[in-house]
């Protein structure tokens, strides 16, 4: 089960590797000096709550707080470079439509020769997502001067992926000799050139630039799984061009463990196999029919291996190897029934998407343990994972389910709404208050007594004291005149602060807009549903089919062994006459199935 | 060679080529659905025939699941904005009943640089009573040592004197657990107000400085 789990999480980091990259390059597409980070106003802190989802790449929230910033007319916000903010989270999440209005009304602005190029890559972006790749490389020809680092390499990127043809690619290779080789995105830009190159027939450039993928797998575990794919690469060339004894020194570089080490492995022995270096495949298969049989490279290792031992003459070693295939792949269907089972319960796509997802985010403190259910289901679902169309309907969902638990936040938090309301309208001036009003008052009439009182003194004393007297009495009198003003505000307050008439209707208004959304949500979710259970089914009768075909090649091959050592069991006892014993073909210690 | 290894022979060194040999997506269009163009998918197809299993079920299921995300897509993008757009209503409808802007206050946090600091919590003490907490994630640090403003606490707050105490726990340099108290007593004035509560690098003396500030 070590490899079922190590594979469940492979596929996954499959998923989680481009996302972990992402993160990193928007670190550089958006890198703000230190002095730009200084809050200077109200706006930056208000925006840089934006920045504080954008860079988590939560670009829902981002959205939302970008619109909650425009609304209090925060000025970095209605800016050109926050609208290209806008609009790029708005492709991110999944909004192209809204997102090629922003950039289109932000070109008929003419922005600065910053904002319009970074417009300019984001629309080749939208239009590569789409599959347009004539706009996608007209959208990239209008990017112009001099770019900064990030942007450059951006450019570059998307250009190996839009732009196909032999010339335009040798001019990104030139180019690409500018930029540090110390990017992140470097050995990535080198990897696509090569693909490409090889898309264009240009094995020899292909080749050199896989090569030098290669040298990076020193970095980070991101970058070995690359420089294996790189290796992986190397090897499907030089076994094209017939090169078996280079293509074998390439595979055996690429690691026991990991993404790409059940099709290097499976490669290794067929290289092998093809140069009649049977022992040396020997391992690679006993290695790989160790792991999962929900592995295509598994299945088909299982049928090999005994194959191998055939031809070696090992027949009882090969009968063995056969039987122990029949019983996996018995095995393997079992659990396909079991993962047929999963599927068809309700909660299956619910569970797929958010396990993938915590799967995905593996930075996160609070990032979740995968489930029992697609522990067992992971395992058969690893081409599926890498397919487009389950991607898409994966995203969709995914992003459709945040969005019915944010309405569901929002459902909850009706009734504290109305709480809210209710309490503002039975809202009556407290005791406290009502008894410092009484006091006060009564303080007034006491004050104002003794005030008399002192008046009256006053008339008995001699005409310079009395002078000094009347400087006391002002200022007593100005204290008095305060407090009396303090008092009538206080006893004007007769009814405490009242919500304006208007807001009952706001929030019913409201509600019914959370209410009318969740219904629709569930719509659409109700719609995708089937469709990646559809997509599940099928890529289980892919297995099942695959492995139904395997185990009847096993039992084929288990019929043929049992029939040549029963002829030559005949045969000898043809030729030595009759004898209580049989005897065993040499090199073989088959024995009689029960 | 049987029957079966030469069908393996010519067929798997084929589809481990085509299936190894794929562009790989690490830049930012990973955030976007990024369909490779369908075309290159199709054609990888035509090649694999010989060996494929299940291969007209997978087409068909990829074929339909395509159909219907084009067919609701323009559906789910409107839900999406309107979604957007009602989430801030709600806040404002929030903020309008719980928060006069007359007596708002919202504290922030920044982080101005983090090399001598690795902020993992923040306790926020408002006239002595701690009214809010916050673990920072490896995410959210790293969004606001680029530039992120995280929203830690809103209230109403009256106008006069009130204090204002941070504690803050992480880890200095040399990755030493590191505890933090700073305090600012200020005046709240009318209308809304807002504190930042940040995390700055001292180069010179080569530590963190925390910093509260009235905006």
């Amino acid at each position: 089960m070590k490899g079922f789990r190590c594979l469940a999480i492979n596929s996954a980091a499959n998923l989680a590797l481009p996302r972990l990259l992402c993160l990193v390059l928007l670190s550089l597409s958006c890198q703000i000096s230190a002095a730009e980070r200084q809050v200077l106003s109200r706006a930056d802190l208000e925006y840089g709550t934006v920045l504080f989802e954008y860079y988590q790449q939560d670009f829902f929230h981002g959205l939302i707080e970008h619109a909650y910033a425009s609304t209090l007319e925060n000025a970095r916000a209605r800016s050109d470079q926050g609208q290209l903010l806008k609009g790029d989270m708005a492709l991110s999440y999944g909004m192209p439509d809204e997102a090629n209005d922003i950039f289109k009304r932000l070109l008929a602005l003419e922005p600065d020769g910053l904002v319009r190029n970074r417009t300019w890559y984001q629309l080749a972006k939208l239009y590569h997502s789409r599959s347009q790749a004539a706009e996608a490389k007209s959208a990239l020809d209008n990017i112009h001067g001099e770019l900064p680092r990030d942007l450059s390499m951006d450019v570059h990127y998307l250009s190996t992926l839009v732009n196909r043809d032999g010339d335009y690619l040798r001019k990104v290779e030139k180019s690409l000799a500018n930029l540090s080789p110390d990017d992140p995105q470097h050995p990535y830009l080198l990897f696509n050139l090569g693909v490409s190159q090889l898309g264009v027939g240009d094995t020899v450039a292909a080749a050199s630039n896989l090569a030098k993928v290669v040298s990076y797998s020193d970095r980070s575990e991101e970058l070995q799984v690359l420089a294996d794919r790189a290796r992986h690469g190397l090897a499907q060339i030089a076994i094209q061009e017939q090169r078996l004894t280079d293509a074998w020194a390439y595979l055996q570089d690429i690691r026991t463990q990991g993404l790409y080490s059940n099709r290097a492995l499976l490669a290794y022995a067929w290289t092998a196999i093809r140069q009649d270096l049977l022992t040396t495949a020997q391992p690679a298969l006993r290695l790989l029919t160790e792991r999962s049989i929900a592995l295509p490279e598994v299945q088909q290792g299982k049928v090999l291996l005994g194959h191998v031992y055939e031809k070696q003459g090992a027949l009882a070693q090969a009968l063995k190897s056969h039987l122990q295939a029949e019983q996996d792949f018995k095995a393997g269907l079992e659990q396909l029934k079991t993962a047929h089972q999963i599927v068809d319960r309700g909660q299956l796509p619910r569970e797929l998407t958010e396990n993938l997802d915590a799967l995905g985010d593996p930075s996160g403190w609070q990032a979740a343990e995968v489930s029992d259910d697609y522990q067992i289901i992971a395992p058969f679902l690893v081409d599926l994972l890498a397919s487009n169309a389950f991607h898409q309907v994966h995203d969709e969902l995914s992003e459709l389910y945040a969005i019915q638990d944010n309405l569901e936040h929002w459902s909850r938090q009706t009734d504290q709404h109305r709480l809210i309301l209710k309490n503002a309208d039975g809202k009556v001036l407290d005791d406290n208050i009502r008894r410092a009003i009484t006091d006060s008052a009564e303080l007034k009439t006491r004050l104002a007594s003794e005030r008399k009182e002192l008046s009256l003194r006053r008339r008995t004393l001699d005409v310079e004291e009395q002078a000094r007297f009347d400087a006391l009495l002002e200022n007593a009198e100005r204290e008095l005149q305060l407090l009396d003003d303090k008092l009538a505000i206080l006893q004007e307050r007769n009814a405490p602060y009242r919500q304006p008439v208007s807001y009952p209707a706001m929030v019913d208004r409201q509600h019914q807009r959370i209410a009318e959304k969740r219904r629709e949500t569930e719509q659409y979710i109700a719609r995708l549903e089937p469709v990646i259970r559809e997509l599940v089914r099928a890529e289980l009768q892919k297995h099942e089919e695959r492995m139904t075909y395997y185990l009847a090649q096993a039992r084929l091959a288990k019929a043929r062994l049992y029939d040549t050592a029963l002829m030559k069991a005949g045969e000898m006892q043809n030729t030595s006459g009759p004898t209580p014993q049989r005897q065993q073909p040499a090199g073989s210690r088959l024995q009689t199935p029960k | 060679m049987s029957r079966i290894q030469l069908a393996f022979a010519t067929a798997s060194i084929f589809i481990l080529f085509c299936a190894s040999i794929r562009i790989a997506v690490p830049s930012s269009f990973a955030a976007l659905p990024s369909p490779p163009p369908e075309e290159s998918q199709s054609s990888e197809e035509g090649q694999k025939q010989s060996l494929e299993f299940g291969a007209k079920a997978e087409e068909s299921a990829a074929r339909s699941a395509l159909a219907e995300v084009r067919a609701i897509s323009q559906g789910i993008q409107a839900l999406k904005s309107q979604v957007v757009d009602l989430n801030k209503d709600l806040r404002l409808m929030e903020e309008k009943l719980l928060f006069p802007s007359s007596t708002r206050y919202t504290v922030f946090v920044s982080l101005k640089s983090d090399r001598f600091f690795d902020l993992e919590g923040i306790k926020f003490k408002l006239d002595g009573e701690l009214v809010a907490t916050h673990v920072y994630s490896e995410k959210q640090r790293g969004a606001m040592a680029r530039g992120g403003v995280h929203r830690l606490y809103v209230t109403n707050l009256n106008e006069g004197k009130h204090t204002a105490t941070v504690f803050f726990t992480g880890l200095g340099s040399n990755e030493r657990p590191y505890k933090r108290a700073v305090s600012l007593d200020f005046d709240k004035g009318p209308g809304s107000g807002y504190l930042e509560i940040s995390v700055a690098d001292d180069a010179s003396a080569r530590e963190p400085v925390f910093d509260l500030r009235q905006w």
